[in-house]
């Protein structure tokens, strides 16, 4: 229900986030360090301030470069100048001893209006985190693109089959 | 025609190992030459292959050939920011190209067998 609301929310305020997920694989045994940047940007007319937080399961696993930060106001919803936006480096550090199995939480961006803003609510907006420790690195393609695969190799198939008749036909 | 038939096919070919490899064994992109990480090199390595069968058969039919040329930097870019930015997405775009570019070669040796009536 939480998730929910976060992302419920995510599509009427003022914050967007990009990317939105992160699924990292990692083989077992292996000592990763690994950092990645997270873009948060500010449409609105009001400058914000932003809180980041890990919850979950993951939480041991980063760390951000900055808990806190303000975002300058934004050219407004519906203009189509770019808008303000802050890039958060969070680091994964994946030690050797960590058992096989999947991990996963969110890094939660809460805005809060700056003296100069009039928001009068708290906003939450999430990056979920799926962390797998296997024996191999292996990652779990959605069904789309397993689907698109399937569809390349079928068409590869067909288009040396194609060719292969078209010399025999001649 | 052949030869940019045969060129799409391995290209497609080497497309499908780097999805793959990105699938199974993605610590091999991990590295990083000249600041850019090896999922930016092989992908460029593997739409340098489509760039020069691209531009070697420019004198022939001009429609594949050119979509090849456009569609190098896309690809590059598309394997490179998915990989950097798990988003599949990205991946969906990167394997999308190889199957229209076939899907279009195979369109075209197809109307060149079959002429329609207008050509006849």
């Amino acid at each position: 229900m939480f998730l929910l609301n976060i992302f419920l929310v995510s599509a009427v305020n003022a914050l967007t986030i990009s990317p939105n997920r992160f699924d990292i694989t990692v083989e077992k045994g292996k000592e990763v360090e690994r950092s990645e940047h997270i873009q948060i940007s500010n449409s609105a007319t009001d400058p914000i301030h932003v809180y980041a937080s890990v919850s979950g399961p993951i939480s041991e696993f980063i760390s951000l470069e900055k808990n806190e930060f303000d975002l300058p106001a934004g050219p407004g919803s519906h203009s189509g100048l770019p808008r303000k936006s802050e890039l958060v480096k969070l680091i994964f550090s994946i030690p050797r001893e960590v058992p096989e199995s999947k991990y996963s939480g969110e890094i939660i961006f809460t805005e809060q209006p700056t003296k100069g803003g009039v928001l009068g609510t708290y906003v939450q907006l999430g990056v979920k985190v799926n962390l797998n420790i296997g024996t191999m690195a292996k990652v779990e393609f959605p069904v789309y693109v397993t689907a698109m695969i399937i569809v390349l190799i079928i068409v590869i198939i067909l288009s040396i089959v194609k060719e292969r008749m078209r010399r025999f036909n001649e | 025609m052949n030869k940019l038939f045969y060129g799409i096919w391995v290209y497609s070919i080497l497309c499908l190992i780097l999805v793959f490899l990105y699938g199974y064994y993605t610590e091999i992109f991990e590295p990083k030459l000249f600041g850019y990480n090896l999922s930016f090199w092989s992908a460029l390595i593997v739409n340098l292959i489509l760039l020069i069968v691209a531009i070697i058969t420019l004198k022939g039919p001009k429609l594949l050939p050119i979509l090849g040329i456009i569609v190098t930097p896309i690809s590059t870019y598309l394997f490179y920011a998915s990989w950097t930015q798990m988003n599949y997405l990205y991946l969906i775009g990167f394997i999308t190209i190889p199957v229209v570019l076939l899907l279009l070669s195979i369109g075209i040796t197809q109307i060149k067998k079959y002429p329609t009536k207008k050509q006849i």
